[in-house]
């Protein structure tokens, strides 16, 4: 094993963990304003990869106006999920968790095979929206594609962390966030924002999706590995906690770029799963989750 | 509708189910067509021991393919590399793949919720790269091939005869299984699904149930996984996947977890949709999906739920304020202590830099009734969770009996003598009161895993034992007649109070704690518990009881104790006249206006 070949991982690792940071924010944003699980967020990336292929390869739209209506309809999924599979279940506060993932999970699993029988059970490759000339970084090749992915995973942590401290909305966000009943008793709509958090979260995994594609190419069968690996970089990092999805997310992204290099592709998941328990194992809350989060702690319920 | 409800229907259904399975062989002439029939068989039984863990233990564990697989691969290997024959390889299968079950749901121990249903789903998701990584053996993505033919008596089993040996290997597990769960082992897991924290207060090790839950749920996954092994004579690690795992939820979700009929009325829905539109069709999974979704929203106890309806009983049963006298329990004979129950010495605990308890140290005396009193904040409820193990002091001593308790785990403590109710009570939602007052008993039982699951006379000798014990609290502690044969999800707040009093001293401890007893009881529901305590009293249980309304500790204590900021500040007996700190405290209480309306 060359250095050459480390960097690729590397390089290919911190790409693939901007993707899968903006997969575990996605469920995080979700997670922690309303405490669903949202099984279904694997599928909208999913739909971003195969809508890459159906629009931007066979319709031959542009780069900006696939990306725009990918986005768009990860949206609309986020809308979706949130009408069928969540808002009916509110209100039945003792089951609502366990609920919400059998729901969220049947919506997914039902919309995963409508997609492959719609789209079909081929995997389509999806070109690169830009060169895929390799650019020279110090004698090493690098994917433009994989530089644009980074970049992206940086742009969209910098703008949700400004909304999040510096905007009026972006305070709300944050308390409801942090503790959802204290924020009822401040007036705010929790309703309105855990609506908004599953519009943000559809439309942050359908870009994870459109981002994605020409890595993995594009098929109906890659949601719940997707939503896995975004759920395993929540779980690293901490569950409910924006810090702990960036870094959770990074890290199993650079399991996923060395893994290969270093042990061999098999190895990836069974690497991802053992390192996910592991961290569960030594701290159920997660590297930086907050103990007592979403009952797991011990006495709260006495 | 009431005809589901009957036992008798769901026997017979089941007989006609088995008659139909065992029949096949009749019409179904190509071997292709039985060996279907024997895949619904395997799949059957995984759902049998998902629903054990899942909806009995309430374990969300989602890993059942891998188990299958385990098994499958192990004794296919075995079979087609070593040339063991199927009477070898069936019990190894069986036991590889419920280690592997035990070791993939083991995380459980410690994680909890959702997060842990997402390993177990997660192991799932990893079974394919580990076939793949160990290729040499299990063929990879090709599969493992092989496998040899089973044999009995020196000849070739024919596809018919191994057709009803998995039926019968189904009939099995399903008997074992419902006769587990009618054993106090059920009492056990429902108590670990629905009231972890009661469970651990009556003394049940919740770690080992959930082992056994653990190894118990893999058996039946495992035995279907090498029963399609050598049905197929192929193992392919594809068959095992994300989506065999969701039809096993689907289908118990739909059929309805948690009871006898659910697992194979839900798999069996989503099985005959499987065999209309064939085994590989997107439709398996849509049906799955919406299946999931409907049912989780709508009908949330299954299919069996809409018909079997719950069990009868009418609710606002009132409690009587004078409380029938039932026959009195044996107080078994407490050693040490020289008459001093409970005798703690500077207790001190800290949550981070907040020191909840600074320094307790209090003698409850044999067959005393002593309130403990305080501010909000000043520890009462700290003290409790210390004195039941829910919280391990840091400085300072607990004797019960002249044992120190102190750092012992709950269920421990329970074993050696320390009841104890909640503030909100922690019943089985589905148990009558006898049934929830006999989770108080089932951790005084010696284990006998294998007698329940046999119903072996003994256990169902004690299980009459057990009945009656509790039959002989029911009357006791004073329930109503009606309360009876009715789910304590139907009974009013104070009466599942009562019923939490009932479970604590089903087996006559030496020390009842009692956590905020009258919290939401009326005068009259609030007075009849009062005298159930003095009855308990009369009984030599001791009773250390927390409570904000004075009128009823005044009444029905012999001795108060008050708390402040984490310390002791007096304790008074109630024949003398008050120290002043606590005649102040007492006045400054805001009940104290309700004490004309209960002397």
């Amino acid at each position: 094993m060359t250095i050459t070949a480390l960097m690729l991982g590397l390089i290919s690792g911190l790409a693939l963990g901007s993707i899968y940071l903006l997969i575990a924010l996605s469920l995080t944003l979700v997670l922690a304003s309303s405490g669903v699980f949202n099984f279904a967020q694997g599928t909208v990336v999913m739909a971003g990869t195969v809508l890459s292929f159906v629009l931007g390869v066979r319709m031959g739209w542009t780069p900006l106006a696939t990306v725009s209506a990918i986005m768009a309809i990860g949206v609309l999924g986020g809308l979706l999920t949130h009408a069928i599979a969540v808002w009916p279940a509110m209100g039945r506060s003792k089951a609502f968790a366990h609920t919400t993932v059998l729901t969220t999970l049947g919506l997914g699993t039902a919309v995963n095979a409508a997609v492959a029988l719609i789209f079909g059970s081929e995997s389509w490759r999806v070109p690169s929206f830009i060169s895929d000339n390799p650019l020279h970084v110090a004698g090493i090749p690098v994917r433009p594609i994989y530089l644009a992915m980074i970049g992206a995973g940086l742009l969209i942590t910098l703008v949700i962390d400004r909304v999040l401290r510096r905007t009026a909305m972006g305070h709300m966000f944050r308390s409801t966030l942090e503790d959802p009943e204290g924020a009822m008793l401040l007036g705010i709509d929790v309703r309105k924002i855990i609506l908004g958090s599953f519009l943000i979260a559809g439309a942050l995994s359908g870009l994870a999706g459109f981002l994605i594609a020409p890595v993995i190419q594009a098929s109906a069968f890659t949601a719940q590995e997707l939503a896995f690996l975004g759920f395993a970089g929540m779980a690293i990092g901490g569950f409910g906690s924006f810090g702990g999805a960036l870094l959770g997310g990074m890290i199993s992204g650079l399991i996923a770029g060395l893994a290969p290099v270093l042990a061999g592709p098999t190895l990836t998941l069974p690497i991802l799963f053992v390192v996910t328990v592991g961290v569960l194992l030594v701290r159920p809350s997660g590297l930086l989750g907050t103990a007592g989060l979403f009952g797991s702690s011990r006495l709260r319920e006495i | 509708m009431r005809i589901f409800s009957s036992r008798h229907f769901g026997i017979v259904a089941a007989l006609v189910f088995i008659a139909f399975l065992a029949t096949v062989p009749l019409w179904a002439t190509t071997s292709f067509a039985m060996s279907r029939y024997i895949v619904v068989l395997a799949y059957l039984m995984a759902a049998l021991g998902l629903n054990l863990a899942m909806g009995y233990a309430g374990e969300f564990v989602l890993g059942h393919p891998v188990i299958m697989a385990a098994a499958a691969y192990c004794a296919g290997l075995l079979s087609a590399l070593a040339g063991w024959p199927f009477w070898a390889t069936l019990p190894a299968g069986v036991v590889a793949g419920t280690v592997v079950g035990v070791v993939i749901m083991s995380p459980g121990l410690r994680v909890r919720g959702w997060y842990y249903s997402l390993i177990t789903m997660f192991a799932v998701l990893v079974l394919r790269p580990v076939v793949v990584l160990f290729e040499d053996w299990t063929g990879g993505e090709n599969g493992l091939t092989g496998i040899r033919g089973v044999v009995f008596l020196g000849e070739r089993v024919k596809p018919w005869m191994y057709l009803e040996f998995a039926l019968i290997c189904f009939v099995l597990m399903w008997l074992a299984v419902d006769g587990f769960v009618r054993s106090g082992w059920g009492h056990r897991m429902r108590a670990l699904r629905d009231a972890r924290h009661a469970a651990e207060a009556a003394g049940i090790n919740l770690a080992e149930t959930r082992l056994v839950v653990y190894v118990l749920s893999s058996i039946p996954a495992a035995l279907g996984g090498v029963v399609l092994a050598y049905s197929s004579r192929f193992v392919g690690a594809d068959d095992y996947g994300i989506g065999l795992m969701l039809m096993f939820l689907g289908g118990l979700v739909l059929g309805g977890t948690g009871t006898r009929y659910g697992p194979v009325v839900g798999m069996g829905l989503l099985l005959i949709l499987s065999f209309w539109v064939g085994p590989f069709s997107p439709y398996n999974a849509i049906g799955v999906g919406v299946g999931l979704l409907v049912c989780s929203l709508l009908f949330p106890d299954g299919i069996i739920g809409v018909f079997a309806g719950r069990r009868g009983g009418k609710a606002g049963v009132v409690v009587p304020e004078h409380l029938a006298i039932g026959g009195a329990p044996v107080v078994r004979a407490l050693s040490g202590g020289d008459g001093v129950v409970l005798k703690a010495r500077g207790v001190g605990i800290s949550f981070g830099g907040n020191r909840a308890l600074s320094d307790v140290s209090l003698d409850v005396p044999r067959g005393a009734v002593i309130g403990l009193v305080g501010p909000n904040g000043s520890g009462k409820s700290t003290f409790l969770n210390v004195v039941s193990g829910f919280l391990r002091p840091d400085t300072g001593v607990v004797e019960i009996g002249g044992v120190n308790i102190a750092g012992m785990v709950p269920h421990r403590i329970a074993r050696a003598g320390v009841q104890r109710s909640f503030q909100v009570p922690q019943l089985v939602d589905e148990f009558t009161a006898i049934e929830n007052i006999e989770i108080g008993l089932v951790a005084f039982e010696k284990r006998a895993i294998l007698g329940s699951i046999l119903r072996a006379p003994w256990v169902r000798r004690r299980e009459r034992a057990r009945r009656a014990r509790a039959e002989e609290v029911f009357a006791m502690v004073g329930l109503p007649e009606q309360a009876r044969h009715m789910p304590v999800a139907k009974l009013p707040l104070g009466l599942k109070r009562v019923v939490e009093v009932g479970r604590a001293i089903a087996s006559s401890p030496h020390l009842l704690l009692l956590d905020e007893p009258a919290a939401g009881l009326n005068d009259e529901e609030r007075v009849a518990l009062g005298l159930l305590l003095r009855r308990l009293q009369g009984i030599g249980i001791t009773v250390l009881v927390v409570e904000h309304n004075v009128p009823f500790m005044l009444r029905f204590c012999d001795a108060l104790v008050l708390l402040e900021e984490g310390a002791v500040v007096c304790t008074a007996p109630l024949d003398q006249p008050l120290p002043d700190r606590l005649a102040r405290y007492l006045s400054y209480a805001p009940q104290t206006g309700f004490a004309e309306v209960v002397a």
